[in-house]
């Protein structure tokens, strides 16, 4: 029986594949290119996938990083390799990601889930004018919604797992709060937007931080562990625990099993990194730098997606609430939020190519 | 995933462990740049002392790693190799191989080449200079009890080699000697320990 499944899963991986060689031709990549980036697949995709879904939660703790942009144009170039997508707009207090494809707030949104209006999450997706994608918007309305209560949050996010779609796209709200945590750590590709820019590379690390914190005080249950990590939480405790290596020196004394698990944790965490509005070479160049530092530090290892360049088209496209992708379909822009898609269905960290 | 302080100066570098030394001056400054004060891909991550101990580590690591004989000495170590290569003589180190047979320290003691910086030895020069340790721990922010096991090479007490590496240099920059002719010498103690331990 498992036998059968393991055979069937793989002969949806390659079918899979096959498709997305040829979508990828269609869009004009290089056949070598796509072989090369296939054969290095190696079917972690399908793992990723949760109950045939695969979500993909974008945040990074500053507001105006980009990241309902990225969403939004991710979310376009992923719709057309066949796929059913579904974007939601997490963000409870100021939804918008109405605008950015030229909708109207909708009738239906997260809040009537929220308040019960509705039955369930599929009642409130809307359509859009692109094929294969849909819409769920957050609620703009509700001041209580900005701060669901936690039984409320984790029924949503049940509902989210619910969905029965392809790709599930998850936009979040600013800040590090546990409501958009919590949204954030639902999925294993966890993408951050960052912008080279000291505030935001701050709220950058703090989330992830953030992040890591409270996904291992959710595994580990022994108390006294909790508490170190809740100390770590505080970066300047007086026991000077700052990195998950002084939790795990510290959990080790208590039991070596946590301290183990911790550092399983610490190397499945993998969050990915896209940079934003990048205008020079160094500004690219900061992904790797911010893949090292924060490695060597932290001992997070984190996949350098790629990044999408700072131009003009970006700003247009706002300014006329149409998507880039569509809009500007040739713009380095577009090209760059294009490739970050394909390593994202291919699961392939970014590589320098030779134009570099 | 280690620490900084237990990663070796390859994995700090980020360099295989055949890296010639154009790779490893390549690396060095890489690092450099991505730790430098005013370097935004680290911005706010580090609080400034642990700025400037992860420099002095890559500093360090360069050091080593671009200096023939160090960094033999240094690959012996981690591939714990027995004591073969060492006799009791001292190794005559970048630091110490001046031309001069006597060198001036900087605090204007002279330490003839050859002289061995070992815990006791360090431990004699600092009560010749009637220095508390006190003093010393108050000026180096390093532990009172870590310099006792300094002095005492207590290595089995004390954190890992990166640590001791740097306990010892700013142990030495405080009684004003070299502190890298002093280091050098002194860890010869801790890689015979460390291979004794191994056998």
């Amino acid at each position: 029986m498992g036998m059968m499944f393991a055979l069937q899963s793989q002969g949806n991986l390659y079918r899979k594949r096959v498709q997305l060689m040829e979508t990828g031709k269609r869009r004009g990549l290089g056949e070598e290119e796509l072989m090369v980036s296939l054969s290095g697949s190696q079917g972690e995709g399908s793992e990723e996938r949760e109950g045939g879904r695969t979500i993909w939660t974008i945040g990074g703790g500053k507001g105006g990083s980009g990241k309902t942009f990225i969403a939004v144009n991710l979310g376009i170039c992923l719709s057309r390799f066949g796929d059913e997508v579904v974007l939601i707009d997490t963000d409870l207090g100021g939804a918008n990601i109405h605008t950015f494809l030229g909708l109207s707030y909708p009738k239906r949104t997260l809040s009537d889930l929220i308040n019960k209006r509705v039955e369930g999450i599929r009642d409130v997706v809307i359509e859009t004018d692109i094929p294969n994608l849909g819409l769920v918007v957050g609620a703009q309305d509700l001041l209580n919604a900005a701060n669901p209560k936690d039984q409320q949050k984790w029924k949503l996010i049940r509902h989210i797992n619910s969905l029965d779609v392809d790709y599930i796209i998850l936009d979040l709200g600013a800040g590090s709060s546990f409501n958009v945590l919590d949204f954030f750590l639902i999925s294993k590709n966890k993408i951050l937007v960052v912008t080279p820019e000291p505030t935001c590379i701050e709220n950058t690390y703090r989330f992830i931080k953030s992040a890591f914190f409270r996904k291992v005080k959710k595994v580990i249950s022994h108390f006294g562990v909790k508490e170190i990590i809740d100390k770590a939480m505080d970066q300047r405790n007086e026991r000077g625990i700052k990195t998950p290596f002084d939790i795990i020196e510290l959990a080790g004394e208590i039991d070596k099993s946590i301290s183990l698990r911790l550092e399983h944790e610490l190397e499945i965490f993998r969050p990915k990194l896209i940079i934003n509005q990048v205008r020079t070479k160094n500004d690219v160049d900061m992904g790797f730098s911010m893949q090292s530092a924060f490695l060597k530090y932290f001992g997070i290892s984190m996949d350098y997606l790629g990044y999408v360049v700072y131009d003009d088209e970006v700003w247009q496209s706002i300014q006329r609430r149409k998507p880039l992708v569509l809009e500007f379909p040739q713009s380095k822009a577009s090209k760059c939020i294009n490739e970050i898609t394909l390593k994202l269905i291919l699961d392939k960290p970014f590589l320098f190519n030779s134009e570099g | 995933m280690k620490r900084i302080r237990d990663q070796t100066y390859y994995e700090l570098l980020e360099v295989g462990r055949g890296a010639s030394t154009e790779e490893i001056r390549m690396a060095y400054r890489r690092e450099k740049e991505i730790f430098s004060s005013t370097s935004m891909a680290i911005y706010s991550l580090l609080e400034p002392e642990e700025l400037k101990r992860i420099n002095a580590t890559i500093d360090e690591a360069y050091r080593v790693l671009t200096d023939e004989r160090l960094r033999l000495e240094y690959d012996r170590m981690l591939n714990g190799l027995g004591e073969k290569g060492f006799s009791g003589e001292p190794l005559r180190t970048s630091a110490s191989r001046g031309v001069h047979p006597v060198q001036e320290e900087p605090g204007g003691i002279a330490f003839p080449n050859g002289f061995r910086f070992t815990g006791a030895s360090l431990k004699g020069i600092r009560e010749s200079m009637g220095i508390d340790l006190k003093v010393i721990s108050k000026k180096t922010k390093i532990n009172r009890q870590h310099l006792e096991w300094l002095e005492e090479e207590r290595f089995e007490n004390l954190p890992a080699l990166v640590y001791i590496r740097g306990f010892i240099m700013e142990y030495a920059r405080a009684l004003n000697l070299n502190p890298h002719r002093v280091v050098d010498s002194y860890l010869r103690s801790f890689y015979q320990w460390q291979n004794k331990r191994k056998v």
